[in-house]
């Protein structure tokens, strides 16, 4: 009976374990294709899920740093109010821990690409690239 | 004899101690500081030099393309130099490729560097470089270009 109780309890620890590694061993593909889901969607909810808690995102001249700060950027550009960007990803591929997104808006008017570095299955940093004309103030 | 021996002990602590700080005080040298050294190290097409600042991890991000660990940044780099005319070759080709750098700030674990290639030329490229520094090593570098605008940093709020 021990024995059985024994076996049964490593059986669960086993499953639980890898049940928990699993979602943290998502490819930077996958995470930048659930980042650019959720960013549709205006969930900033899901989008700050993927990110580490000191992770940093680049853009031009400026640098958003730790997840609170990142999820104040994101509920600033989501907004009811703010201009609105339709983002639509054209490309997405990964290299060793980089993910990336080409991304085009409001019907080609603008265009970038993002990088993702994922480590541990977070995005620890992010860097945009904004091509084109800026968006209208 | 023993209470001498142990300050001197205390006072040799104390040294060691300084001394600590004083290697700790060189290992964090601020975002803004490595930039600095990065560009003149570039500069003077010192690979070496340029590479001692990269973690051995680092990332480097540029055109949807990610050099990955200090060997292939090394790489990189050793191939941008070769390229160059010789040190002295034309006063005119500066080591450097007429790259002009145009501000250097941090914000936070960032450096940043905005530059212009070609400046005074007809088609100057504007672009920056952030570098996410971290216990006073490059952890990742991006390299933004084809900028509309020189870039420089935000506006003090």
């Amino acid at each position: 009976m021990t024995r059985i109780s024994m076996a049964a309890l490593a059986a669960v620890l086993v499953a639980a374990a890898a049940a928990h590694a699993q979602p943290a061993q998502l490819s930077p593909t996958d995470i930048v294709n659930r980042h650019a889901a959720a960013g549709s969607a205006g969930n900033v909810d899901a989008m700050i899920a993927d990110y580490a808690d000191d992770a940093v995102l680049l853009t031009a001249g400026a640098a958003v740093q730790g997840k609170a700060a990142i999820k104040a950027n994101f509920a600033k550009m989501f907004a009811p109010g703010a201009p609105k960007l339709n983002i639509t990803p054209t490309k997405v591929w990964q290299e060793g821990d980089v993910g990336f997104v080409d991304w085009t808006a409001n019907g080609g008017a603008l265009k970038g690409q993002d990088s993702f570095l994922v480590k541990n299955g977070k995005i620890e940093v992010q860097a945009v690239w904004i091509g084109g004309p800026p968006p209208a103030q | 004899m023993t209470r001498i021996s142990m300050a001197a002990l205390a006072a040799g602590l104390a040294l060691a101690g300084a001394a600590a700080t004083a290697h700790a005080q060189s290992a964090a040298l601020s975002p803004a500081d490595i930039v600095n050294r990065h560009m003149a190290a570039a500069g003077k097409g010192d690979v070496d030099a340029l590479l001692a600042d990269y973690a051995d991890d680092a990332v480097v991000l540029v055109g949807g393309k990610a050099t990955q660990g200090k060997a292939a940044i090394r790489a990189v780099f050793a191939g941008m130099f070769a390229n160059r005319p010789a040190a002295g070759a034309a006063a005119s080709a500066p080591p450097g490729g007429g790259m002009k750098t145009l501000a250097v700030w941090q914000e936070g674990d960032v450096g940043f560097v905005s530059w212009q290639r070609g400046a005074g030329g007809p088609n100057p490229v504007n672009g920056e470089d952030a570098f996410v520094v971290k216990n006073g090593k490059i952890e990742v570098q991006t390299v933004f270009t084809g900028l509309p605008a020189p870039a420089g940093p935000a506006p003090a709020k």
